[in-house]
């Protein structure tokens, strides 16, 4: 017998067996939802740490370590600057009409002796002083040998190092490597190199090379002397 | 798993804006970074035109008469040397030092036309904002193209600016905005804004200076850099967090005026004021030349330096050949290739700025001791270009131990300290624990009428019979208190009329601790919000109640009001007004 209620109660309980499945895919869907989460969550992070290589390998930043050299660079400087060229005045002293060439030579030849070499040819370069020179300037010679040996040991670490004496004799100085050493000829040829470049990796320049210049006929006189 | 190490962001990148120079570095956000003193930074070191490879570009514009940008940085300066004369054009400098003049913002149109030309070393105030946005284009766009040339979005950074310490929540906000103008997101947990010295201790953290992380340690920042030497103090919180002590001050007695003391005295003592003056108009780059072989050898001196040999820039010396011809200069024989300085005179020039910048780290000194209550044990940092100097070093350690401070540290790398600590700042903001506040805040509103002391033009009976008194400063802040970041300070009131339908909310600021009423000199409205209250005039007046409350974040102040009866939230940016 039907009763009046059955097709109700069979549709109530399709309905309820309807709803059990969709409960049961909501539940699966949640589920699928979680782990697409987790999966983009996963590929994010190896995004992330893809990208951070990436970074590491072709950002054209400098590391902190690679930064050194900027202070290296700036002790170089001050080196000559400030150490040779005292050492200069002081050898200088005695001779007032010098040539702000012949300054600009023994600042050149101190370069080379420090800087030219595997090592800082120190023996080479205090031979090379007159002995009638006063004691002061050996000790401040001295004093620069070991102040080259120095850096030299900390510019060999953490980036490629190298100084660079390179130059084409005659030709006008070029402004984005090479500075004029006092007393140059404006508009002149490079005579020679007063102090060499500081460059690390492939040609990254630090601090530009100090040469000397004068008028161009006079470069080849001075390559002759 | 998916998570980023405590940072939303992919890559955290900071731009150090500063009155001389501005550089940028950045870090990639991933586990390997998440330690503070393993994090790896990237430094952009290779801008145009510079004459070596540095961190920082100068902050400086080249404009034509019209005010368009010509060049920056040092593209402008090597640019300006060929410009032709009388024709307008203007280098622009100094122009961070003049944005907390400025009192209104520019509009976008062309910066610093017409008025003076040549170089100009203080901008007009009013153009300062202008000239910082130009400049900040600059640097951001080279800064995005760095940072997205190895796959990031633009989306995936976050932005951090340095300001000094002194700079007021107007300048600040200046600031803010100068940024997004110059392309910068504006959204505040993309682009932050670090306190230079907080950077820098920061930095020096990193660097393994473990007592910035234990909790009591008191210290001073003192970051001397091209223009100013700024000072600040901070208190390790228990947790390791910082806490601002002193309020932060700045010494115009940076790197830059020892080297006009140089042009002024010896240079000019050398040669004469008429023929230095000659040179600076008619060939700028040949003193150039020799101010900056002057710089390089002032940051190398040390005390047990002997007179100092100045090379005269090549430049300079044909000038000098050149004045001598012509029987300006008159000098027998040939000129001088350097100028010697005796080292008595190089410490004397060091020593002026020296002097006074030991008066404000005095100052600084005596109100952390107050304001901490205790004398000794103090750290001092010292960061900044000029930190760099031997001779700066061994005075300042000595001047500090004459205080009884026996530690001075100084990184290895001064010069980089604020712009790798605002990378590491963009990380990880929550180590700056609380400010202190530039001002006092508080809400325009009434209290209880007290007679005999307030003024009877300011009474008001309301709703209830009540007598009041409706023009009193509510403070939520004191200036110099101490406000928690991201902590709120929270207010009630109630609506003054039976029927009202709208309350409007003042937020005022003085520069006094406890003002009584807004309408004493000095108070000013900061900022005002509106809440809607129709459709309560039913419920009773406590159910009609209106919460205040102030966030302190770290870049800017905000007010939420929350109509109690609705929920409905309204929020309000704090606008400051400029407060000179």
């Amino acid at each position: 017998m039907v009763g009046p209620l059955d097709p109700l109660e069979d549709w109530i309980s399709q309905a309820q067996a309807q709803l059990d499945q969709q409960a049961a895919a909501i539940n699966d869907l949640g589920g699928q939802v979680s782990e697409l989460r987790r999966q983009v969550g996963d590929l994010d992070q190896r995004l992330t740490k893809l990208l951070a290589l990436l970074d590491d390998k072709l950002a054209s930043g400098q590391s902190e370590e690679g930064m050194l050299h900027h202070t290296y660079a700036r002790e170089y400087v001050s080196l000559v600057e400030q150490r040779v060229l005292a050492l200069a005045v002081a050898v200088f002293r005695a001779f007032p009409e010098a040539s702000p060439a012949e300054k600009a030579e023994f600042v050149a030849f101190t370069c080379s002796a420090l800087f030219g070499a595997q090592e800082v040819a120190e023996s080479k370069f205090i031979d090379a002083l007159s002995p009638v020179l006063p004691e002061e300037v050996f000790r401040l010679a001295r004093e620069i040998c070991a102040q080259a040996r120095e850096l030299r040991a900390k510019v060999a670490r953490g980036r490629q190092q190298r100084w660079s004496f390179d130059f084409i004799r005659g030709v006008p100085l070029d402004p984005e490597t090479q500075l004029p050493w006092t007393g140059s000829a404006e508009d002149g040829g490079v005579a020679f190199v007063v102090a060499p470049a500081y460059m690390v990796e492939t040609g990254t320049l630090l601090a530009k090379q100090w040469v000397f210049t004068v008028q161009r006929p006079d470069v080849q006189a001075a390559a002759e002397t | 798993m998916g998570e980023r190490v405590n940072n939303p962001h992919r890559v955290v990148a900071a731009i150090d804006f500063g009155t001389h120079g501005t550089g940028f570095a950045w870090a990639p956000v991933s586990q390997e970074n998440a330690g503070l003193q393993e994090r790896r930074i990237s430094f952009y070191d290779n801008w145009a035109e510079q004459k070596v490879t540095y961190p920082k570009n100068r902050s400086a514009v080249l404009l034509d008469a019209d005010g368009n940008l010509l060049a920056w940085g040092y593209r402008a300066i090597s640019q300006m040397d060929t410009m032709p004369k009388d024709a307008g054009w203007k280098l622009q400098v100094g122009f961070k030092m003049l944005l907390r003049d400025v009192k209104a913002v520019a509009g976008t149109g062309a910066a610093a036309a017409g008025g003076r030309a040549g170089v100009v070393l203080a901008a007009d105030p009013k153009d300062a904002y202008r000239l910082t946005v130009l400049c900040l284009e600059q640097v951001v766009t080279v800064a995005r193209d760095k940072i997205t040339a190895s796959g990031y979005e633009e989306q995936d950074i976050r932005w951090c600016l340095t300001v000094p310490a002194m700079w007021l929540p107007y300048t600040r906000d200046l600031m803010y905005k100068a940024a997004v103008d110059a392309g910068l997101p504006d959204d505040p947990d993309r682009l932050l804004l670090a306190q230079e010295p907080a950077a820098a201790a920061l930095y020096c953290a990193a660097k393994g200076e473990t007592l910035l992380s234990t909790p009591g340690t008191r210290f001073m920042v003192v970051d001397a850099g091209g223009g100013t030497v700024d000072l600040a103090s901070y208190q390790v919180a228990g947790d390791g967090r910082l806490n601002e002590l002193a309020p932060a001050r700045s010494a115009a007695t940076g790197s830059e005026f020892i080297n006009v003391a140089f042009l002024d005295k010896v240079l000019a003592g050398e040669f004469g004021s008429a023929t230095i003056g000659r040179l600076l108009n008619e060939r700028r780059a040949a003193v150039a030349g020799t101010i900056e072989a002057w710089e390089r050898a002032k940051r190398a001196f040390s005390p047990a330096d002997p007179d100092l040999a100045i090379p005269l820039s090549a430049e300079f010396y044909a000038a000098l050949i050149e004045e001598q011809g012509a029987g300006r200069w008159r000098a027998a024989g040939r000129p001088p290739t350097e100028v010697v300085v005796s080292r008595d005179t190089v410490a004397s020039l060091f020593d002026t700025s020296i002097d006074e910048t030991m008066r404000h780290v005095e100052q600084e000194l005596a109100e952390m001791r107050s304001l901490s209550g205790v004398t000794g044990g103090e750290l001092v940092l010292l960061v900044g270009g000029f930190a760099e100097s031997p001779y700066l070093r061994a005075k300042f350690r000595e001047r500090m131990a004459g205080h009884g401070i026996a530690r001075v540290v100084i990184p290895e790398q001064p010069a980089v300290a604020v712009l790798a600590g605002a990378v590491h700042y963009a990380y990880d903001p929550s180590v700056f624990r609380s400010w202190r506040a530039p001002c006092t805040l508080g809400i325009a509103t009434a209290k209880l009428f007290e007679p005999g002391i307030d003024p009877e033009t300011s009474k008001k009976v309301i709703f209830d019979g009540k007598e009041v008194c409706v023009d009193r400063f509510d403070v939520f802040v004191a200036n110099r208190d101490a406000l928690l970041i991201d902590t709120p300070v929270i207010r009630n009131y109630v609506p003054l009329g039976k029927n009202q339908e709208s309350a409007m909310l003042r937020i005022v600021s003085a520069e006094q601790t406890a003002p009584r009423y807004v309408t004493e000199p000095g108070v000013e409205q900061v900022a005002e919000v509106r809440i809607d209250l129709s459709g309560l005039t039913d419920l009773a007046m406590p159910k009609r109640g209106i919460e205040v409350a102030m966030y302190f974040g770290q870049t800017h102040v905000r007010v939420e009001a929350r109509n109690m009866a609705t929920d409905e939230p309204y929020t309000v940016q704090v606008d400051w007004k400029p407060t000179w």
